[in-house]
């Protein structure tokens, strides 16, 4: 190489180089017509999603008695949870640690409660032991599906299912105490995102992550194959569905997303540097698909419970009015004087 | 010596040129324009798929409690004209002047009044109730 050609520029544009996530201003003045339009439908999925779910959970809360009703919010709230905390990350793309990490916490525990959810809907712990007590549990379910064919069936007693709630329990405690020390050694800067040398912590720390996901996975998709055909009129296989849509979604394509990014097959856009336009591109998809998935379960869990409700104020009317007959026809014969 | 030398300046220029044009690429500036419209026809359908379940879903809960309601009335309304038609009658006099004195928020003595759960407040001496449609 010419000792000229040294003195020159690089050939690419300095904000790619440094690989720093920009300022929000700095996104904003950027936009043309079609970047103004997208953010403000997005913050506008958003902002009805909010809405969809406050709704929602103020109509749960009203018709639905203690338990069930915090379990069912819980569910609800998962998907716009991670649209919210998306749209933060989209607006201000710094954030994006921030953002990942409380919608990581949030899907962790909406796993948990998932689990307590497929138990209640069976009537509660007792009512669950005594109706599967002689059932045999298949263990080899879920995502690990035809692998471990060999493995025994369990019997189902209160110790099976103490550990099959273990299994979610886990990941909703482990998940956030590992994204919290993710955090931290970030700022610290021994965690690096995409640097995957022994050193550094990102690794040890995705492969934590990585197993406690897949065995509360693997939790729940023993549970769920365990009720299904007894839950059948509630509606459990849409529920589980749009459930696993959600969790798959929001973890394996952002970390697919951003392994692209930190490889380099997403290209540098000024003003956002590779890895930044790969969490900027997620977090629109992220909006997108919880704004639906928000909406799909609003229609999936509030149908029964409507008819449920529904049915209840028809059966109380019907005694009242009843009793109301009764009554009128005793004043007629006692004349109105005498009651 | 030389040729070594000269060698060696020739492989070194390569392999950093290899290292500048790998750079080149990692840190190429892409077009973002292709995205954004793809997003954006993504993002304006998923809205309008997303506002058209919600409305439906919205509309067909509502539907659904009108024809219960409507069948519960149907169902009410049969026992009530196969018991005592006089009642009926008498009731049906009543039923103005409770509805009057509803209206007024006058209690005469005697008269037993029902809180149903959704807040309305009548006479228990009404055959039909008041329905909030």
């Amino acid at each position: 190489m010419d000792p000229e050609q040294n003195d020159t520029k690089p050939p690419f544009n300095p904000i790619c180089a440094t690989r720093q996530a920009p300022y929000s201003h700095e996104i904003l003045e950027n936009l043309d017509i079609t970047g103004i339009l997208l953010f403000a439908i997005l913050t506008f999925m958003t902002l009805v999603s909010l809405l969809v779910f406050l709704e929602e959970a103020y109509y749960m809360y009203r018709k639905i008695p203690n338990p069930k009703n915090s379990i069912i919010i819980w569910i609800n709230a998962g998907a716009m949870m991670i649209a919210t905390t998306s749209c933060f990350g989209m607006w201000i793309p710094r954030s994006t640690m921030f953002t990942d990490f409380t919608a990581s916490v949030f899907l962790a525990v909406l796993i948990h409660k998932f689990q307590l959810m497929l138990v209640n809907e069976c009537g509660g712990r007792r009512e669950f032991l005594s109706t599967f007590g002689d059932t045999k549990l298949k263990i080899s379910t879920g995502p690990f599906c035809c692998c471990c064919l060999c493995l025994p069936h369990k019997d189902i007693n209160r110790k099976t299912l103490f550990i099959l709630k273990l299994g979610t329990f886990q990941f909703a405690f482990l998940r956030p105490v590992l994204m919290f020390l993710a955090v931290v050694l970030w700022t610290n800067g021994t965690y690096m995102i995409g640097n995957s040398s022994a050193e550094k912590a990102t690794i040890w720390i995705n492969i934590g992550v990585g197993i406690t996901t897949i065995t509360a996975l693997w939790a729940v998709g023993i549970m769920f194959n365990l009720v299904k055909d007894n839950l059948k009129e509630k509606n459990i296989i849409g529920k589980f569905a749009v459930y696993q849509f959600t969790v798959i979604l929001s973890q394996l394509q952002t970390s697919i997303i951003n392994i692209l990014g930190t490889t380099g097959v997403i290209s540098c856009v000024p003003p956002l540097p590779g890895p930044s336009r790969a969490s900027y591109m997620n977090q629109q998809l992220l909006i997108m698909e919880m704004f639906l998935v928000t909406v799909i379960c609003r229609v999936l869990y509030r149908r029964r419970y409507d008819d449920k409700n529904l049915l209840e104020n028809q059966e109380t009317n019907d005694n009242l009015r009843n009793s109301m007959m009764h009554l009128n026809g005793k004043a007629l014969e006692d004349g109105p004087q005498s009651v | 010596m030389a040729d070594v030398s000269q060698q060696t300046e020739t492989t070194t220029p390569s392999v950093a040129q290899k290292k500048l044009q790998r750079a080149i690429w990692f840190f190429r500036t892409g077009d973002l324009t292709t995205w954004n419209y793809a997003i954006l026809g993504l993002a304006l359908a998923g809205l309008l798929l997303g506002m058209f379940l919600l409305i439906r879903n919205i509309l067909g809960n509502r539907k659904r409690k009108m024809i219960e309601m409507y069948k519960k009335k149907e169902a009410s309304a049969v026992p009530e004209e196969a018991e005592n038609k006089q009642a009926e009658v008498y009731l049906e006099k009543e039923d103005s002047s409770t509805k009057a004195t509803l209206l007024q928020k006058e209690m005469k003595p005697g008269d037993i009044t029902v809180q149903w759960k959704d807040g309305h407040i009548e006479s228990l001496y009404t055959a039909l109730p008041e329905e909030d449609v």
